[in-house]
């Protein structure tokens, strides 16, 4: 008898045939060393073993010992018993490339404007009904208070950087705007829980950006907690001149910063072909140069808090991209920086040359030798993320 | 395995490599005494610390958990890696290889894959743990439930509301 009476749990010998005996403490140690998948098919083994694993300190040791990164990867194509379509999370370990867990997201009409934050994604339906989906335990509730938003809306969640809270930011889809029309922009508070908490969440209308924004995915990143957009052209060519071409929204207080951001030196003239990224913290601008075959990685180091210029911005990274399809077309195969792992490899999405920009290959690049390596393919992905909550739910 | 480079670390090879001359007896629940040298012994945390606390060498260690066919199968392992050097790289290819080659041995024989990693746990041997845990982990990791239970023997004790719950997570995963 193995008494856990720190988790109340009590197992006595669990293997007790043919193949010899295994305690429980042993157990504990074997089923830590497995994947996610395997140990939520487990739970249904018997009482003991679906104790053990929804237990929480199981469920933090096996965190700890499978600590990622993991990305969360949208796909669609998959027919449900009725013949509709629903759609995937996979969670992919970062440098493998194995998918250790998959949820079904149920029916989810836009899969591609998907927003995945911390340990949760965004949801958005056809009729803009939101749900926050917990790729631990795969619930997906409704976000309340969704009375019919307005069509031609882009969501992207938000953790603050302070309470772990999450935020969702509405903002008009910019391709939607008419002449002289400014975006709409407005701020759901979520709760730590990625729904509400007790209160009841409300739409709360904030002020519009400084200029009109980019709001397809490639042109936002989150970092701390802040959401950094890409102005539209109109607005730095009569405003900017094109110097400053980010700009910054603080999602803790609720509005957009004053100054703008401006961008690296080297994309003055040229954002056709730049894309926001998040890695290690930073905000990151890749820029794409498809007559060469690379993209540049250029971080945003600094630090003091004032006005950000080109002379913040370090190119840490210039990384040849074996493309197809050359020379650059808008719609072309374009490649999405995703993660540093800790060896300092980065995780690339390549999404395949489709005017839906659907699909594509997962590769991992390594700067010290130049070697990349394709290590997961997903012909009907339609959204890549970052995912940092557990894989299995606690109880 | 103490491999830096300062004086100190110099200095607690060479009272290692002293000390790892000695012999130090073992002894199985049998009364089976098994001779081994100091640096295989200390592949064990247990007798590490008790041996560093200037514990009974002369008299000998008696492990009261442990059979001789399995003490026998854990001082392989610990001969191996407690005796040899892991500096270079086929010397670390070498080891690998032994490890490979000695689990496949156990693998066939779960019993006493059990026992051996039973003994690893008891006599905290970390490599040789993580070694056999591993190993089991990898054979169960693509069973079905019903073939865990098969394995292990284990009784099918669901209740309706359990099974209610798992038909609900199964929609969601």
């Amino acid at each position: 008898m193995v008494n856990d009476g720190e988790n109340g749990i009590n197992i006595s010998l669990v293997a007790t045939c043919n193949d010899g005996v295994l305690p429980v403490d042993l157990l504990h140690d074997i089923l830590l060393r497995l994947p996610a998948r395997p140990l939520c098919r487990f739970r249904a083994v018997c009482r003991p073993w679906r104790a053990l694993l929804s237990d929480p300190s199981f469920v933090a040791a096996h965190g700890a010992r499978h600590p990622g990164p993991h990305l969360a990867v949208a796909v669609r194509g998959r027919l449900n018993a009725y013949g509709r379509e629903v759609v995937d999370v996979h969670l992919v370990d970062a440098s493998s490339g194995d998918v250790v867990k998959r949820i079904c997201a149920g029916r989810c009409d836009r899969p591609a404007e998907m927003s995945t934050r911390g340990g949760r994604a965004l949801l958005v339906d056809n009729n803009l009904l939101l749900r926050v989906l917990d790729p631990a335990s795969g619930a997906a509730p409704l976000v309340p208070n969704y009375e019919i938003h307005p069509i031609n809306y882009s969501f992207t969640l938000v953790r603050t950087a302070s309470t772990g809270d999450y935020k969702v930011l509405r903002i008009t889809h910019d391709v939607a705007l008419q002449p002289r029309e400014r975006q709409v922009c407005s701020v759901l508070a979520l709760g730590g829980d990625g729904v509400n908490g007790d209160r009841l969440a409300r739409w709360r209308e904030v002020q519009s950006p400084p200029g009109n924004v980019k709001t397809w995915h490639k042109y936002v990143a989150v970092v701390d907690g802040v959401a950094y957009f890409v102005l539209r052209d109109e607005f730095l060519l009569r405003e900017t001149g094109g110097g400053d071409w980010i700009t910054a929204f603080d999602v803790e207080a609720e509005q957009w910063r004053p100054e703008l951001v401006g961008g690296p030196p080297e994309t003055f003239h040229n954002r056709l072909r730049v894309s926001l990224a998040a890695l290690r913290g930073s905000l990151v601008v890749a820029q794409d140069d498809h007559q060469a075959g690379t993209l540049d990685l250029w971080f945003l180091l600094a630090g003091d808090g004032g006005k950000v210029g080109p002379q913040h911005w370090s190119k840490l990274y210039t990384v040849t991209m074996p493309y197809h399809g050359r020379p650059f077309r808008l719609d072309g195969e374009r490649a999405e920086p995703v993660v540093v792992l800790d060896d300092g490899r980065i995780v690339f999405w390549v999404w395949e040359r489709r005017v839906s920009s659907r699909g594509g290959v997962m590769r991992v690049y390594d700067p010290n030798t130049g070697g990349q390596t394709d290590v997961a393919a997903e012909a009907n992905c339609v959204h890549v993320g970052m995912y940092t909550g557990s894989l299995l739910r606690p109880r | 395995m103490a491999t830096g480079s300062g004086a100190a670390a110099a200095a607690a090879d060479a009272e290692e490599k002293e000390s790892g001359s000695r012999m130090i007896t073992l002894t199985s629940n049998e009364g089976k005494a098994f001779v081994v040298t100091e640096a295989s012994a200390r592949q064990s945390a247990t007798i590490r610390s008790m041996v560093d606390d200037g514990g009974c060498v002369d008299k000998g260690f008696p492990l009261p958990n442990v059979d001789s066919k399995t003490l026998a199968r854990v001082i392989q392992y610990c001969d191996e890696h407690g005796n040899k050097e892991a500096h270079t790289v086929d010397e670390r290819a070498a080891l690998a290889k032994f490890d490979k080659d000695f689990i496949a041995e156990l693998d066939a024989d779960k019993a006493f894959l059990y026992d051996v990693t039973m003994a690893a746990n008891y006599l905290h041997i970390q490599g040789l743990f993580a070694l056999t845990t591993q190993c089991i982990a990898d054979t169960i990791k693509g069973k079905t439930p019903e073939e865990i239970r098969t394995a292990f023997g284990i009784e099918y004790d669901l209740t309706a509301q359990d099974e209610e719950e798992i038909k609900e997570e199964d929609t969601h995963a």
